[in-house]
């Protein structure tokens, strides 16, 4: 389209810089002017007051001489100034001695201060003459200023035929010069015009390194930046419009109002919207109204967890367009573009998922159901092992040891082989005691059972002391401790008893101190000692934590550790009783 | 004859005596100021400031505006005042006043309270000038030739049987310090100059010349009136002047002036000047 040749640069440029000309020149003419008027009249002044001054301190001595004659010659071999108009000298009688020139008529006019206050064309000065502070006359001068009219007038002349001179060679400099840089200018909007059309195959010349070849230079490394750039822009574009479209995941973009500004194909799969039925619509729309304390994400059901719940997976509940509902994994992202924030959201549908989770779970409590069971089942056969070993094969070795022993009294002193052979049976029936009641004493401690808790667990840590003399082993309880039941009962010597095995196989300490504690509706166990410790991030791969845990969770309690390498171990148990 | 030189003598009285009524009737009508001429013995800068507060102060007590005025050189003010008769009062040199009272018969109110005036002749010290008579051939620096200290010099000479037109060469210069400046320097051999203005010559100056030999004194520089200057005016202005050392403003000018004061000027005081006033050839 053709540009109005008021807007065309060239035109604006070439006129500009004649208006500019113009102005500068003018205002540099007049003020030449006034810098020429005021030097014509400094120099005119200063003449004038420089000859008054002369004549005023030369001409006393021949006024009181009375000399005029010399005084006249004097004054005309001095008074060669072509703009003198007139030279009196008057007497003290202010009577007119010596006369030069054209005499204005009397009265005197009356002295002017400086050449531009002259209003009848002639400098009117005078001053008084004196020899010391004696009065000797006056003197009268006048200085024509025509000569000095003249010469501003001709200056005048000069100035402005020369700032005429100066401002036509500009302005024909000026179209030269513009039309030869708009030329380039030109091409390179023409140029620019041609990119703005998606051109990017255009080159301007750049040969002439000026502002101007440079900026073509730069404008064609810009071009070819920019068709680069798009053509890396066109390809991320293809292929995330590709990974939308084909993704099984729902995905949306949205302001910060929550308005959906874009969806992708999956979102129609996920919730039965079409595509254009989201655009324009609020993105809590496709979540479902969550009934009032029952759902955490309730809260965020409205546009604050579009908005603030940036760069994380949280799970929501989905509504379809039918009204169902189903789990979600939302993740957002933020990014502002020119100060606007934009939000984009993945929504990925976790029904799978949560029935996996789901059912992962109910085989989780199975499982623990049944190793719980298999501990009470195991306790229980311990238990009663424990009561047939003790009841059964007890009495039976009571009875041979009591048998042994009448034999080898009656046979004392009669026969020596059946009183060897009777205290060889004493013997070995009462080490097979000692065996049989420790394994009694290890399958089920039977003062736990008689004695309570605490008396079992003094029993243990005192065998335990007995076999490893060298560690400091101390046991420390608070509150009552009886009637805790059968459950925690065993659960307690069975995982005391496991740590002290643990602490004797592992650690290496020499102090291990255990301190059980009733307290405010729980019973705590805590076993510590300053052995080697261990790595609790990467746990052993024995069975006797797990086992242990898993006695303590099926009473509703917990189980901590607390060790790093070098500094022991804490093992700490927590289990609800109820008063 | 002896009867015509009566008649002459009482014609030449009455033609005075009309002359002087008349020029007494014309001072009564005038109503300007009066012109008191000074002769130009110094510059007339100098002149105008040494002698200016004393016709300020005449003015003053005269009641009667007087107007300085001086000449261009000596002969212009001689002409002034014997032909022109411009001047009401004069102060003039005491042989140029006799030629002026006897020629335009201007009287002698007062004169400067001194001994007399006299010229010496000084030569520098290394100089082998020691006498008058060393002069002879020699170069002489005076002033103007209507000089009082250049006629009394000639006289002098003369007296020393010296003719200073062949003997010796004079120099005229500008004023008595230019010849004594002119012989302190070598350009000439001796000067003759009034005695009172080799006094205030710088100490320098003096010290490095001497005085060889002196002139006659002459009564001092007297101050003078117009014939037509009315009787009762000339007596105010002789009192005023007599006067002068008796009160404050008075002394403190005559110390300006570097004079004692003045006294009234006595009849045929200045008439020993003949001799020399007639050397001058003015007629």
């Amino acid at each position: 389209m053709p540009l109005s040749p008021f807007r065309s640069l060239r035109v604006r440029l070439i006129a500009g810089v004649v208006i500019i000309e113009i102005v500068m020149v003018s205002l540099l003419v007049w003020n030449n002017l006034g810098v020429i008027r005021q030097a014509h009249a400094d120099r005119l002044w200063n003449t004038a007051a420089g000859m008054l001054e002369l004549v005023a301190a030369t001409s006393g001595r021949y006024l009181v001489e009375v000399d005029y004659a010399t005084l006249e010659e004097y004054l005309r071999n001095i008074a060669h100034q072509e703009e003198l108009s007139y030279l009196v000298i008057s007497d003290r009688d202010e009577r007119p001695v010596v006369t030069l020139g054209q005499v204005p008529d009397a009265p005197w006019p009356a002295t002017d201060g400086h050449p531009f206050e002259v209003s009848d064309g002639v400098l009117d000065m005078a001053q008084q003459i004196r020899i010391g502070n004696q009065p000797m006359g006056q003197v009268h001068m006048g200085f024509s200023l025509a000569q000095m009219n003249r010469s501003i007038d001709s200056a005048r002349l000069r100035s402005i035929a020369i700032a005429v001179t100066g401002i036509v060679l500009t302005i024909l400099a000026t179209v030269f010069i513009g039309v030869h840089l708009t030329r380039r200018l030109g091409r390179l909007a023409a140029a620019a015009q041609r990119v703005g059309a998606g051109d990017y195959d255009v080159a301007v010349p750049a040969e002439i390194r000026d502002e101007v070849g440079t900026t073509a230079a730069a404008f064609n490394r810009m071009v070819a930046e920019v068709s680069q750039r798009t053509r890396h822009l066109e390809e991320s574009l293809a292929r995330e419009r590709v990974i939308e479209e084909t993704s099984i995941d729902g995905m949306i973009t949205y302001a910060a109002s929550g308005q959906i500004l874009s969806a992708n194909p999956a979102m129609h799969q996920l919730f039965g919207y079409r595509q254009d039925e989201l655009l324009g619509k609020p993105a809590s729309l496709l979540l479902a109204p969550v009934s009032d304390g029952k759902d955490a994400v309730a809260a965020y059901a409205d546009n604050a967890l579009w908005t603030h719940t940036i760069d994380t997976r949280i799970e929501v509940t989905g509504q379809r367009r039918d009204g169902s509902c189903f789990p979600l994994e939302l993740s957002i992202g933020r990014v502002d573009i020119s100060g606007e924030p934009l939000f984009a959201a993945t929504l990925h549908d976790i029904t799978e998922r949560k029935l996996a989770e789901h059912e992962c779970h109910s085989l989780l409590e199975g499982n623990r159901f049944l190793i719980h069971k298999s501990l009470a089942v195991q306790e229980e056969e311990r238990r009663h092992l424990a009561r047939e070993l003790h009841d059964e094969l007890g009495q039976c070795m009571t009875a041979i040891q009591a048998d042994a022993e009448l034999i080898h009294e009656l046979s004392r002193d009669r026969d020596e082989k059946i009183t060897t052979s009777a205290s060889a049976i004493v013997s070995v029936s009462s080490r097979m005691y000692d065996v049989v009641h420790s394994m009694m004493q290890r399958l089920r401690p039977g003062v736990l059972d008689d004695l309570g808790l605490l008396a079992a667990l003094e029993e243990e840590v005192d065998a335990w002391q007995a076999r490893f003399p060298q560690v400091d082993c101390r046991l420390v309880s608070e509150g009552e401790l009886m009637g805790l039941g059968e459950r925690i009962n065993i659960t307690l010597y069975r995982i005391v008893q496991e740590s002290l095995t643990n602490i004797a196989k592992h650690a290496g300490a020499t102090r291990v101190s255990l301190q059980l504690v009733r307290q405010e509706g729980s019973l705590i166990l805590r076993v510590e000692d300053n052995g080697r410790g261990m790595d609790t991030e990467h746990p052993g791969r024995g069975l006797g934590l797990i086992g242990m845990r898993e006695r303590v969770e099926a009473l509703g309690g917990s189980l901590s550790v607390q060790s790093a390498p070098g500094e022991g171990v804490v093992l700490r148990v927590s289990i609800p009783v109820t008063e | 004859m002896r009867a015509l030189t009566g008649f002459l003598a009482g014609l030449f009285a009455a033609v005075i005596s009309i002359q002087a009524l008349a020029q007494t009737s014309a001072d009564a009508g005038k109503a300007g100021p009066l012109v008191f001429g000074f002769l130009p013995i110094v510059s007339s800068e100098r002149l105008v400031h040494r002698f200016s507060p004393l016709a300020d102060y005449l003015s003053a007590k005269l009641d009667r505006k007087i107007r300085m005025e001086t000449a261009p050189d000596f002969a212009s003010f001689v002409r002034r005042t014997d032909d022109e008769q411009r001047y009401d009062i004069l102060f003039t040199a005491p042989h140029l006043y006799y030629l002026a009272h006897r020629k335009s018969h201007y009287r002698a109110l007062v004169r400067v309270d001194r001994p007399g005036m006299k010229a010496v002749f000084v030569t520098p010290v290394a100089s082998p000038v020691h006498s008058l008579q060393d002069l002879r051939g020699r170069r002489l620096a005076t002033t103007d030739p209507l000089a009082l200290a250049t006629v009394l010099a000639r006289a002098r000479l003369e007296q020393a049987g010296i003719d200073p037109d062949r003997d010796l060469t004079l120099v005229a210069t500008p004023s008595h310090n230019a010849s004594l400046l002119s012989c302190y320097r070598g350009t000439t051999d001796a000067a003759a100059l009034i005695r009172p203005l080799y006094r205030r010559a710088r100490a320098e100056i003096r010290d490095q010349t001497r005085v060889v030999a002196e002139t006659a004194s002459v009564p001092h520089m007297p101050i003078a009136v117009a014939p037509w200057i009315d009787a009762h005016t000339a007596a105010r202005l002789r009192d005023i002047l007599v006067n002068m050392s008796a009160e404050t403003q008075g002394r403190a000018l005559l110390r300006h002036l570097d004079w004692p004061g003045f006294v009234a000027a006595q009849p045929g005081e200045y008439d020993g000047l003949g001799t020399v006033a007639d050397q001058l050839g003015i007629d």
